[in-house]
């Protein structure tokens, strides 16, 4: 049985690259661009991981790492951010890894295995 | 002839009478008889008629014994004048007639004799008689007026003589001769135009004048100081006088008045001094200045007749009161030349106070450096401490000889010779500001009351003027400290506008930055998808990999320009800094070593284990060598040197390399200045800061085609103290 990852990230080519990389790597990937939807999938579908950008569009990825966390406190979640500058905040730690937005997906994909071991290739 | 005039006939004859009285009585005369020598005497004696007509023959004792007892006999003193006609019937005798008139007898008349002429004798005689007696009394009436002048002559209070024309005094009064008693010598008066005392005075310039011109000579305010250095002011006046004389009649001489003025002038100066020192403390002067205009007006001219005056100033921080100023002769030899110097001068009372030159006078003179020596503690218990306490005046008599070494005079005092003196408190609004010493040494006037009242209300105006003049001086520190100041702050604003302006322009990259990022995730990240699922063969570069590989780079420089617009604080902690480099040039010779560069090092063993970030000082290091590194067109040498100096530890880089023009030199440090193809242009800027955040400090020397010399320089010092240590440059400029 394949993985299930939440992705949420607002801009369009981003989301289509993680998703992408992401099934590459053999997980079932639900990609959302808002907080509402996001907190759909994990009701409905109890995914195994959470990817999270922080700057969404008229939101905030801290916030919904709250929300996702009060539904499921087992599932890991992932801050994906362009911006160092909350990986010191004391919400931001409570993340289970940050990751600074790269085009070498090296460390992104490299985090997604440590947490779900079973899919790595 | 006013009143009825007497005259007594001595007769014996009682018809002589008769007739006599008949005649006379109708002529205005009061007739008395006498009928014999001795009743005639009796009647003059108690009648005291105006004439007597005494007749020769009489019984007894004839009229030549009565006149002869008149004359001679004391009893009739008072009357021994009367004018006595002598009457006779005994014919012409000559010898008799003689004899007689030799003794006295004012006439002889010879009987016979008309009753006219006898009338005639009487008032011839009476007009003689009264003719002698006004004669008389203008002789008392002259000697009288002759002493009554003599006495207004040497009493008036003022001098006063005469003399001839060879300058021989005729006459000096009892006032000018106490005033200048070397007029007189030995008893005698001198001869002012050829004595040597007087050579070249007033005296003898104004004597001469007047004879020579025949005009009065008149000169005022003079300073004369006697043979016993007594101080005067005298005003004269000489004028030419005609003396007549039997033998030279129009002898010319000379009269001269001269005032002894030195009194009211004193009361003039001391009023003038006042106002003055008032004056002058109103307006803002230097305190050295002040004081020595306060010591010069005690000293100099009459006023007070002080010749010394000192000055002792409170020193708070030391809790000392210290000699400040001394003024005044230190012996007699120096008092004679500094009176002799003033009258010469002959300066007033403002040339004294305003007209010394750029160097105060004095200021190397032996008192004035006896008194800079001394200091006595606030808290000793000596006079002048007591003064101070008691903010009252006191007069010291000290014998030399017995007061040595005694603790209320102590013996820093000594050479001042102090014996007979004034100490006055300077007291300003209840604040102590020092002690003023005055005395007569090496005059001859004693201190008087009136002297030491003035100088207490000198003291009192010199107090505020020195409480000013002290505040004029923290005004002028306060104004230097605020213009010192104030060019920091500009300095510091400068550096701030300066630091704006790369806040601004950090701000600007950041925000830009982070902007380019998002997309630049996008295309690398597909790009390397794209080249996953695109098969090239072997040998052939993918192309998507050229995009993923040039994004990378694209990311690399965005962090460099995050990186410096928020360059942290340093985090310290203890490390050397030889190791650092050791480090630093194992990580990087491969890199040069491909570049054929040869890397060497000299690092001295002196440098200490020091505080500093070794993230950010390595950051720098390989910022250094990779600048030169990449400077480099052909094989070169980087050296790099270690030493310790001054507490300072320096690291220096030098390369063989092109250098850098010295044109651009000033622009190197700045942020997104660079020379290189793909450089940021913040390498350099960010080495900069982080040396700034250490204390330190960052220089370059170079030569255009002989190569680069980068020093680092830091303080050993760095961190090990609080986080105040750190330069706030940095802190500043992070946004």
């Amino acid at each position: 049985m394949k993985a299930k990852i939440l992705l949420v990230e607002d801009e369009n080519s981003q989301r289509l690259l993680y998703k992408q990389v992401l099934s590459d790597d053999g997980y079932i990937v639900f990609d959302v661009e808002t907080s509402h939807q996001a907190i759909d999938v994990v009701k409905e579908h109890q995914p195994d991981l959470a990817i999270l950008d922080i700057r969404l569009s008229g939101e905030d990825g801290l916030d919904l790492m709250g929300q996702l966390m009060q539904i499921d406190k087992n599932m890991p979640v992932i801050l994906h951010s362009a911006y160092s500058a909350w990986k010191d905040n004391f919400r931001g730690k409570m993340a289970d890894a940050y990751i600074i937005k790269s085009s070498d997906l090296t460390e992104l994909k490299k985090t997604v295995q440590q947490f779900l071991p079973r899919n790595a290739n | 002839m006013g009143q009825q005039k007497t005259v007594l006939l001595v007769d014996d004859e009682q018809i002589m009478h008769d007739l006599a009285r008949a005649y006379l009585e109708r002529e205005g005369f009061t007739l008395q008889s006498a009928y014999t020598g001795v009743s005639g005497l009796e009647t003059i004696k108690d009648l005291r008629p105006d004439i007597v007509l005494l007749d020769y023959m009489l019984p007894r004792m004839d009229g030549e014994q009565v006149f002869s007892e008149l004359r001679q006999n004391p009893a009739y003193e008072e009357v021994r004048d009367t004018p006595v006609i002598l009457l006779t019937a005994r014919g012409s005798d000559d010898s008799l007639k003689t004899r007689l008139l030799k003794q006295g007898i004012v006439a002889y008349l010879q009987k016979p004799f008309g009753l006219r002429e006898l009338s005639d004798v009487i008032n011839n005689i009476i007009t003689l008689r009264d003719i002698r007696h006004s004669h008389r009394l203008l002789e008392i009436e002259v000697k009288s007026t002759k002493q009554h002048l003599s006495s207004i002559f040497h009493n008036a209070p003022v001098g006063i003589f005469s003399c001839n024309s060879h300058g021989e005094l005729l006459q000096v009064n009892q006032y000018l001769l106490q005033i200048l008693p070397e007029l007189s010598y030995e008893n005698q008066f001198i001869n002012v135009l050829h004595n040597e005392f007087f050579k070249d005075s007033f005296f003898t310039t104004g004597v001469r004048y007047v004879l020579e011109t025949g005009q009065s000579w008149k000169k005022e305010l003079i300073p004369w100081a006697s043979g016993q250095m007594k101080k005067l002011i005298l005003n004269v006046h000489f004028v030419p006088i005609q003396v007549e004389k039997d033998d030279r009649e129009d002898s010319k001489s000379v009269m001269g008045i001269i005032e002894d003025v030195t009194e009211w002038e004193r009361k003039n100066f001391q009023l003038k001094l006042l106002s003055q020192v008032s004056s002058a403390m109103q307006q803002t002067m230097g305190l050295r200045k002040l004081l020595h205009l306060l010591l010069t007006a005690i000293t100099a001219g009459p006023a007070l007749s002080f010749t010394r005056a000192m000055i002792f100033m409170v020193d708070e921080t030391e809790s000392e009161l210290k000699g400040a100023m001394g003024v005044g002769p230190m012996s007699s030899e120096d008092a004679m030349q500094i009176w002799n110097r003033l009258n010469r001068e002959n300066l007033n009372m403002e040339q004294y106070l305003f007209n010394y030159g750029p160097t105060l006078p004095g200021e190397n003179e032996k008192l004035n450096l006896h008194v800079l020596a001394i200091a006595i503690p606030l808290n000793a218990k000596t006079e002048l401490t007591k003064v101070l306490q008691e903010k009252r005046s006191f007069r010291y008599k000290i014998d030399n000889q017995a007061g040595k070494n005694d603790a209320a005079f102590p013996a820093c005092l000594n050479p001042l010779q102090l014996e007979d003196f004034i100490a006055m408190p300077v007291v300003a609004n209840d604040r102590l500001l020092g002690v003023i010493i005055a005395d007569n040494k090496f005059g001859n006037q004693p201190i008087l009351e009136d002297r030491i009242h003035l100088l207490s209300l000198i003291a009192s105006q010199a107090a505020h003027g020195i409480e000013k003049a002290h505040s004029y001086e923290q005004l002028h520190e306060e104004k230097q400290k605020l213009e010192q100041a104030y060019d920091e702050l500009h300095r510091a604003q400068e550096k701030l506008v300066h630091a704006e302006k790369l806040a601004a322009i950090g701000e600007m990259a950041a925000h830009v930055a982070h902007e380019i990022r998002n997309p630049l995730v996008t295309i690398g990240g597909f790009a390397s998808q794209l080249q996953k699922k695109t098969n090239f063969e072997n040998n052939e570069t993918n192309p998507a990999q050229i995009i993923a590989d040039e994004v990378l780079r694209l990311e690399k420089i965005l962090e460099n320009v995050l990186n410096f617009t928020k360059l942290p604080d340093p985090e310290p902690s203890i490390n050397n800094i030889n190791k650092l480099i050791e480090d630093v040039v194992e990580q990087i010779k491969p890199v040069l070593e491909n570049s054929e560069i040869t890397i060497q090092t000299n690092l001295q063993s002196n440098c200490p284990d020091q505080y500093f970030d070794q993230g950010q000082l390595k950051q720098v290091l390989i910022n250094l060598l990779q600048n030169s590194q990449q400077s480099f067109e052909k094989p070169g040498i980087i050296r790099i040197t270690s030493f310790l100096e001054n507490e300072i530890v320096l690291i220096r880089i030098e390369d063989n390399g092109p250098g850098i023009a010295s044109d651009m030199l000033t622009d190197i440090f700045n942020p997104f200045y660079t020379t290189k193809k793909h450089g940021t242009g913040l390498g350099l800027a960010i080495s900069q800061r982080i040396v700034h955040g250490h204390g330190g400090e960052i220089r370059v020397k170079t030569k255009l085609g002989q190569g680069t010399r980068f020093d680092i320089l830091l303080p050993v010092n760095f961190g090990s103290g609080t986080q105040e240590n750190k330069n706030s440059v940095v802190n500043a400029v992070i946004v």
